[in-house]
């Protein structure tokens, strides 16, 4: 296998990791520190330390030692110039004097200072850099098995068989590249066993997955697996395992000790040793020191010679002082005596891998035999079993060194020194200390750092490890990519059912609460948008148009007791409103905030029909809900909104227009403003209200979703000899501007009250309790701040919507909508204003462009300010 | 005031309202513990005195 590193071929055998290709190619140095730019060699081998991050594809902090080589990949390195041999930035080392511990806690008092050294430090500091080639695919998906077992070594391996003969789905999840654990490359530690490997890989009620790693335990036992490369169309899939039983069977790691330059590369951990030699073939070295006394130590020691490595000596980790050598390791100075050597193996304290059990609801404890912490008190259908239960051989205490070129946070440089000066400074708390300091949070985790730096602690406090206790473990962990969590990009869309007639009709879409509306139709001729709306506006003032309003929220409520919810749900009152009457709603939230609006039709004795605005549909439908649960009140709510197809046709001529199709009579006599009928248009039954958002002759119609497109076609063909034109967002926007219409969540926000607004006429404080009447009561009898005018620019230029009102050069109000008004010749909008102002012809400026441009306030509608219109 | 805008927001044991959003949208009540979030008890309104 061939792959790139630094643009330069590098050859690979098949199943390497990047980081084992790199190591047999020769490289030592992998990466450079965070903040000494100290050089980083392999250390674990395990994908838990930090020190093989790379940059993979463009895919930054990508670990190397589990990542296995793929044909032509292009890797690089992180945080180092010019090269990981030679980075100028490791002179930093040399003064860590002036970079104590807390140290920008103690040097940026002043945020001036920050602002003015952030650029240097975001370059200086850190891990890669943010990917900004295109976004790679990630998928989701869901699982649902009988026992999670999280982790694949022999005690995960035994769950799982044992689960699988009971009888359950059972999912393995392991990081690995196959089954087995330490297993795979620990010969001390027993044979591989193939027969249940490949018995499990042969049942089917067992599913692997392997290579995927669980970055967290949630509630519902819910757990985070990351499958990377799930196939090629995706970089990585997001699995969502909710499984009945859970088996934690993570296993164990090892962990650094603290001896001066213990950071240096050469210095390997003992299974990190056994990785490469056995997962991959690779010799790690040609003299090797072993720094361990234990029976781990004699096995990893046999390891080597059988590899024909020359183990120089074999001493014990208090004997140790440091490592020597400039960029690698050269040799190792002990308390008794020099020795030369090229790699220095650690058999360091095994940890129980528990973070996930202590996520998953469990404490972890200490305990002094395995001088560990492992898990107890797990939920009963969560346990933790084999080497991450506390099955493992008991760790001796490891020495500590005070020495500040002994480091126990690898990720962000922390050296035992750090950290003494820490709680000599005060921070004598594991957690406050974990805080101050930065170990344990790097992306290591924790893994690496949480049981040296423990240990330090309680040295330090003179307490016990069980007294220091152990810092929070939290998700997730290892990290996740933020694109997987995020997931696929669907978007979903919601189409009215005339979708296709605006398409031939060259509609410009936009995305309007998950739906799709024509904003304005451009026409065969391709016209610009302002020159449609104009030509839009012009027909409906003039002549007939006609737009889809299919997007309102539609809700039927039936029953003898439906007038009774709507009193207690919208302001108005509706259990007087006659039979064939439509009338305005305004639902506020119990503090007399507008939520809400549309109408309320009274179709029959037992029958309403709301209208809502697109937006709050499925809130005013839930809260209509809420009222009703648990009152035994004759009511039905029924959401009718993906039912009916609904268009307005309006203008002077829509009359005309609907007469040729409607069997009901029209005229202003028989059909009023405000009047509602069910009729036949056409062949189609619909439900007709004469109600004029756009502020001329119209007929809002609703009819079943099927019928919709048949509808608005025979209408077109109807309204044609009076140049009916389809109508956009845009001119229906421009048109209810000119009435004054207030868009509930365009023109109020989250503390306008309906009197401020102009809407408390829609407000009936004397009748029976309602939602928002006690803070109501409360809004109408104090002083306004505030009241939404209309007013009109005197100077060319629309504002944009948000502009600021300026009154003697302090800003004084906001501008919420506004448009080029083809009546008025000028721009006119909505806008809050202070109560001083709101008053007929008051002198207001609006910022437009950068300069305040005059305008007056005007209460009134700006076309038809008596509404003779709607009501022709 | 007092109604509107303060909750007593117990740690403990408290009857809550709950909606099934994206499921068959029934109200619900539930008895839950907001320190442990054990569910004691759930059940429709008006189910219980």
């Amino acid at each position: 296998v061939e792959f790139f590193f630094q643009d330069k071929s590098t050859q690979a055998k098949a199943g390497d990791s990047i980081a084992a290709a790199l190591y047999r190619s020769g490289r030592r140095i992998f990466s450079r520190s965070f903040k000494y730019h100290r050089p980083r060699g392999l250390l674990c081998v395990s994908g838990n330390c930090p020190n093989c991050m790379m940059n993979v594809d463009g895919v930054p902090n990508v670990r190397t030692c589990i990542t296995p080589v793929r044909e032509g990949i292009q890797v690089k390195s992180q945080n180092a110039f010019p090269s990981l041999e030679t980075d100028f930035l490791s002179a930093t080392q040399h003064f860590d004097r002036l970079m104590p511990v807390g140290w920008y806690y103690k040097t940026f008092t002043h945020p001036a200072l920050w602002h003015a050294a952030e650029p240097i430090i975001r370059k200086a500091a850190g891990l890669g850099d943010v990917p900004t080639n295109k976004p790679a695919a990630y998928e989701h998906s869901w699982m649902y098995p009988d026992t999670a077992v999280i982790g694949g070594g022999w005690a995960g391996i035994h769950a799982a068989l044992e689960a699988a003969e009971r009888g359950d789905q059972v999912v393995i999840i392991d990081d690995q590249q196959a089954l087995g654990g330490q297993l795979r490359y620990r010969k001390g530690a027993g044979e591989l066993p193939a027969n249940a490997i490949s018995k499990l890989q042969n049942t089917r009620n067992v599913k692997i997955l392997q290579g995927s790693s669980c970055f967290g335990i949630y509630e519902g036992n819910l757990i985070g697996v990351l499958q990377p490369g799930p196939n090629p169309q995706a970089a990585e899939r997001l699995i969502h395992v909710r499984a009945r039983r859970t088996v934690i069977a993570t296993g164990a790691y090892e962990t650094p000790i603290l001896f001066q330059n213990n950071d240096l590369p050469g210095v390997m951990l003992s299974t990190g040793v056994q990785r490469l030699l056995r997962l991959y073939g690779v010799i790690p070295g040609r003299r090797a020191v072993v720094v361990g006394t234990s029976s781990l130590a004699e096995e990893v020691s046999a390891d080597l010679r059988a590899a024909g490595v020359e183990v120089v000596a074999n001493i014990d980790p208090a004997e140790i002082i440091a490592a020597t050598g400039k960029g690698k390791v050269g040799g190792v100075r002990a308390s008794t005596g020099k020795f030369s050597c090229d790699l220095i193996v650690v058999c360091g304290p095994r940890v129980p891998n528990a973070g996930l059990a202590a996520q998953a609801g469990g404490r972890l404890e200490w305990n002094n035999e395995g001088a560990a912490f492992l898990p107890v008190g797990l939920p009963p259908n969560i346990a933790a079993v084999g080497d991450a239960a506390g099955e493992i051989p008991p760790n001796s205490v490891s020495p500590l060194s005070t020495d500040k070129r002994a480091f126990v946070c690898l990720c962000s440089d922390v050296s035992c020194k750090d950290l003494c000066d820490g709680i000599a400074e005060g921070f004598d708390q594991i957690e406050t200390l974990k805080r101050y300091t930065t170990a344990t949070m790097g992306p290591c985790q924790g893994r690496m750092c949480q049981l040296p730096a423990i240990q330090v602690c309680a040295h330090e406090t003179g307490r016990s490890a069980s007294e220091t206790g152990v810092t929070t473990s939290r998700p997730p962990n290892p990290s996740v990519s933020l694109g997987a969590l995020a997931g696929p990009r669907h978007h979903p869309v919601r189409r009215t059912p005339m979708h296709c007639a605006h398409e031939d009709h060259k509609c410009v879409w936009m995305d309007m609460g998950g739906w799709k509306r024509p904003r304005y139709y451009k026409g065969h001729d391709g016209v610009s948008e302002s020159e449609s709306v104009i030509l839009e506006h012009r027909s409906v003032r003039e002549g007939v148009g006609i737009i889809d309003v299919s997007t309102l929220g539609k809700i039927e409520i039936r029953g003898r007791n439906a007038g009774d919810l709507l009193d207690a749900v919208y302001t108005h009152r509706f259990s007087d409103l006659r039979v064939n009457r439509v009338r305005y709603a305004l639902m506020c939230d119990e503090g007399g905030i507008v939520l809400d609006d549309g109408t309320i039709s009274h179709l029959a004795e037992d029958r309403y029909f709301v209208t809502t605005t697109s937006g709050n549909l499925d809130f005013v439908h839930q809260s209509l809900q809420w009222h009703l649960v648990g009152t035994n009140k004759d009511v039905h709510i029924c959401n009718v909104t993906a039912g009916y197809g609904s268009m307005n046709l309006a203008g002077p001529r829509s009359r005309d227009a609907l007469r040729k199709l409607a069997d009901c009579d029209l005229t202003s006599k028989e059909f009023p403003y405000m009047e509602c009928r069910e009729a036949k248009v056409g062949n189609v039954t619909a439900i007709l209200l004469r109600i004029g958002f756009v502020g001329e002759t119209g007929w809002e119609i609703h009819c079943p979703a099927e019928s919709a497109e048949e509808l608005w076609h025979s209408l077109l063909e109807a309204g044609k000899e009076f140049g009916i034109r389809p109508f956009g967002v845009e001119a229906q926007r421009l048109l209810r501007l000119e009435k004054r219409h207030v868009i509930v969540g365009v023109d109020t926000d989250a503390l306008t009250n309906p009197y401020e607004a102009g809407l408390g006429w829609a407000v009936k404080l004397d009748k029976q309790d309602f939602v928002g009447k006690r803070l109501l009561s409360h809004a109408k009898e104090s002083r306004e701040r505030e009241r939404l005018v209309g007013f009109i620019l005197k100077e060319s230029g629309v504002p944009p919507d948000g502009a600021a009102i300026v009154i003697d050069g302090k800003p004084a109000g906001r501008v919420t909508s506004s448009r080029y008004s083809p009546i008025q010749k000028a721009a006119i909008g909505l806008a809050w204003v202070r109560v001083s102002q709101a008053h007929e012809g008051a002198s207001i400026q609006v910022r437009l462009d950068g300069k305040l441009a005059p305008a007056s306030v005007t209460m009134q509608p700006f076309y038809d300010p008596e509404g003779l219109r709607l009501r022709q | 005031m007092d109604y509107r805008f303060n909750r007593a927001n117990i740690a403990g044991v408290q009857t809550e309202w709950w909606f099934h959003r994206s499921g068959c949208g029934q109200w619900i009540q539930a008895v839950r513990n907001t320190v442990s979030n054990e569910v004691l008890e759930s059940f429709f309104p008006g189910e219980r005195a």
